[in-house]
């Protein structure tokens, strides 16, 4: 397949997790979608890494899925502390810093 | 060591600082002690200074004491120096001794005050400022001790500031002085733009070389040294009670006793004279500037004297005899008899504190109360008293023997035989002397009025008061006793000219302030004579009036003549003519400008408007602060998506040259903005879609084949983001 199909790929998973984590109110589905974000990146550098024939974006694309495994956690954490607190996770309800 | 004239003012000063700052740890006994050895020491150095010291330098000038430069910007230096010469060490001995007795008096008259330090403080600040003022050489140190004075002086009137009544007598002192001292500033910056300088002994030298500088002519055809020192007598009469800016000083006597005469009879107010003295050589350049100082000072005599026929308050008696006496001494400096004017200060000195001290010991007695209608009889259970008051009367009535016959005559006489006023002015002498000789009658008349109504017949008190009549303590005694002795003797200094022994204070003088009058002595005889025909004019007067008690005559006069009565006891109704011609539209003004410029302008607009502003900016700037993480995650990808954009964007050509020649185009863009990384550039010449040069470099030129309209394109690409930009123009080829 060639490279531009891969790009096309990720830049629609790009904007589907975009649209997520701008669009939907549940924390855990913005999450969600920030993983998604992530996996379109992902998926560009081994695009690119194929094509070029550099091994350096494959390696850039384990760094990114521990990343994301880390951040994962740490969001889902703060998700449990806000729901715990505050008995929701809708971010519309989670505004304390409205001026 | 003793030589040195700072310790003088000092010793007040520092004990001042000291009592306001720890007097009231201490216990009265300390603090009357500190205060009184302070000024004690001060008359001590000053008495050593002038009595061993200055007689040897006293035709070079005196001692001086530079402490320092005060302040110096380009040609102008200011010295802290200070000066004692023939009249200032005079000035000097004067403060120091009346300062010291008056303070011994203190300690018995305020024995009973809650505030014993601080009055104490104030009394020795006002030494200090005072020595200041007097030794001072240049006239920006003398304005210190000016307004030092000034302050001790609102301070004390206010002392028992209590009551309202003496709060605002306080204040109006200081406020009318404020109106002298602007006098004083103008006058002293119009010397300094004539002389260049403020050194007093400069400026006299330059005024006895009669100047060109202080000759010319400055505003109304009248030379600058008639306006300076016009000014300079303005603040003058501030300090000096002098019309027009009399009025506080009779509302001065609100303060305590002791201060009356200290500062208000014996020191402070003669601070005038002593200024027109020490720049007399100025006034005589200036003819109508003394001429006015003659009259204003003749004319205060008479009025004062006038007004103080009817007050019924034993101090406010004395304070328009103050005044009036003023007036005597501003006519002998007025005169050009410096020497005649200082004579009179010396000896009004002793008696008129002797005076007011004496008010002191019989309000004393009285429990608070000065109203003279309410004594009589008082030499009986105030017999020390009453001797001193004895003496200091008949000394400021004028009667021979005493002080006051002595320095009255001085000037009287000199005002007759002046000859400083030349022609046109010639009238003002004999004018201002025939007024001094009414005012004199006066002054017998009044001050023999107060004693008659005091101290002889039937005591009009109250019985409980009358029960606890009793003399001073010694404390209070003592420094009468010996303010009475001067009163009788302070004389001596000036007996006239002609008699052995004659004209002491004026040979003493001679050196700071010119040499005497010459005075015949036929005149002199004459004007003793009447004077004492009228002194003796006026008690008899007074006693037919008012001897053991206001008598059939003077309440048949007060019926024949109530609305004149009326008239003199309301004081002229100046203060109410001040209070509508200047104190109201005052206060209108400032309440309009509080209203308007304060209240609208700086609080609701200057203030009030940033404020709003502020608040209104942060307002609409609140409501980018939703607290919601997605739209913060929205403008942030914005913000990032501009950012990427800028960094991207290649850079835009400002300049677009072609040159046509024939069929040659050559074109060269410069870069608009400086950036790392070259561009690459791509010209199409003829419109086809091709690029006909390639490369970095930012120009080209082409010969075009025929002529015609073609299209030329020049894309600028950045390598590094694979971003580019297009220019296009059409350009005729001929």
């Amino acid at each position: 397949m060639p490279t531009y199909a891969y790009i096309l790929v990720s830049l629609a998973l790009f904007f589907v997790g975009t649209a997520g984590v701008f669009l939907r109110r549940n924390a855990l589905i913005v999450l969600m979608s920030v993983e998604l974000q992530l996996a379109a990146g992902t998926l560009a550098l081994l695009a690119f890494s194929r094509a070029l024939g550099d091994q350096r974006g494959h390696v850039f694309a384990f760094f990114v899925m521990a990343i994301a495994a880390a951040e994962a956690a740490v969001g889902l954490a703060v998700v449990v502390s806000v729901f715990r607190t505050r008995r929701t996770t809708s971010l519309d309800e989670v505004n304390d810093l409205k001026g | 060591m003793l030589s040195q004239l700072r310790i003088i003012p000092l010793l007040p000063l520092l004990s001042a600082a000291y009592l306001i700052l720890a007097g009231r740890h201490h216990s009265r006994r300390v603090v009357h002690h500190v205060a009184c050895m302070a000024v004690g020491a001060a008359l001590l150095v000053s008495a050593d200074a002038f009595f061993f010291a200055l007689p040897a330098l006293v035709e070079s000038g005196g001692l001086t004491d530079v402490v320092g430069t005060w302040f110096a910007s380009g040609d102008l230096r200011v010295d802290l120096a200070l000066r004692m010469d023939a009249l200032s060490g005079l000035m000097c001995l004067v403060v120091t001794f009346v300062g010291a007795l008056i303070h011994i008096y203190s300690t018995g008259y305020m024995a009973h005050d809650e505030d014993y330090a601080r009055f104490f403080a104030y009394l020795n600040l006002f030494c200090g400022a005072m020595l200041l003022l007097v030794l001072g050489d240049s006239l920006p140190v003398m304005f210190i001790g000016w307004e030092g004075v000034g302050l001790c002086s609102y301070l004390l009137i206010g002392f028992w500031y209590g009551e309202a009544a003496n709060a605002s007598a306080g204040k109006k002192a200081f406020i009318t002085n404020r109106v002298g001292d602007l006098g004083f500033l103008i006058g002293m910056f119009l010397l300094f733009r004539a002389a260049s300088t403020f050194d007093i002994p400069a400026i006299v030298d330059t005024a006895r070389a009669g100047s060109a500088t202080l000759t010319a002519t400055l505003w109304w055809g009248q030379p600058v040294a008639f306006w300076a020192a016009l000014f300079l007598f303005l603040g003058a009469a501030g300090k000096s009670a002098q019309i027009p800016l009399y009025v506080w000083l009779p509302d001065a006597m609100a303060g305590p006793t002791p201060v009356s005469a200290l500062i208000h009879a014996a020191t402070m107010v003669t601070a005038g004279v002593y200024m027109v003295a020490r720049l007399g050589a100025l006034y005589l350049l200036a003819p109508a500037a003394l001429a006015v100082v003659a009259v204003v000072g003749a004319l205060t005599a008479l009025f004062a004297a006038v007004i103080a026929f009817a007050q019924n308050d034993f101090k406010k008696v004395l304070a328009y005899s103050t005044i009036s006496q003023l007036g005597f001494m501003f006519v002998g400096v007025g005169t050009g008899n410096f020497a005649g004017g200082i004579f009179h200060l010396f000896t009004h000195a002793f008696f008129k504190a002797g005076l007011f001290l004496c008010a002191g010991s019989v309000m004393h007695a009285m429990a608070g109360s000065g109203d003279i209608t309410r004594m009589g009889g008082l030499c009986r259970k105030l017999p020390w008293t009453t001797w001193v008051f004895r003496i200091c009367w008949l000394a400021i009535c004028g009667v021979p023997v005493f002080s006051g016959f002595f320095s009255k005559d001085a000037i009287v006489t000199g005002a007759f035989a002046t000859e400083v006023f030349g022609p046109h002015l010639g009238w003002v002498g004999p004018a201002a002397g025939a007024g001094l000789l009414a005012a004199a009658l006066g002054t017998a008349f009044y001050m023999s009025r107060l004693y008659f109504l005091v101290f002889t017949g039937e005591c009009r008190a109250d019985p409980h008061t009358r029960e606890h009549l009793h003399e001073s303590p010694i404390e209070m005694v003592g420094p009468l006793l010996v303010l009475g002795l001067g009163a009788l003797l302070a004389g001596v200094v000036g007996l006239p000219s002609g008699w052995p022994h004659g004209d002491l204070i004026g040979h003493w003088l001679a050196p700071a302030v010119g040499r005497s009058l010459e005075v015949s002595s036929g005149l002199e005889w004459r004007v003793m004579a009447g004077s004492t025909a009228i002194a003796l004019a006026g008690i008899g007067l007074a006693r037919l009036f008012f001897g053991g008690g206001a008598r059939e005559p003077a309440r048949r006069f007060v019926a024949a003549l109530p609305r004149l009565v009326a008239v003199v006891r309301g004081k002229f109704f100046v203060d109410e003519i001040y209070q509508g011609l200047v104190v109201r539209p005052m206060r209108g003004l400032s309440r309009l400008l509080f209203l308007v410029v304060d209240r609208i302008l700086i609080d609701r607009l200057l203030v009030g408007g940033w404020a709003v502003l502020v608040e209104s900016m942060g307002r609409l700037l609140r409501l980018l602060q939703v607290g919601d993480v997605q739209r913060y995650l929205a403008v942030f990808a914005i913000g990032l998506a501009a950012l990427v954009y800028v960094m991207a964007r290649p850079a835009t050509p400002s300049e677009v040259k072609i040159r046509v020649e024939g069929r040659n185009l050559a074109v060269e863009l410069s870069d608009g903005e400086a950036r790392p990384g070259k561009l690459d550039y791509g010209f199409d010449f003829d419109g086809d879609g091709r690029e006909d040069v390639l490369g970095p470099t930012p120009s080209a030129s082409w010969s075009y084949a025929r002529p015609g309209r073609y299209r030329l394109r020049v894309r600028i690409t950045d390598p590094q983001w694979n971003t580019s930009r297009t220019i296009e123009r059409s350009i005729d080829i001929r």
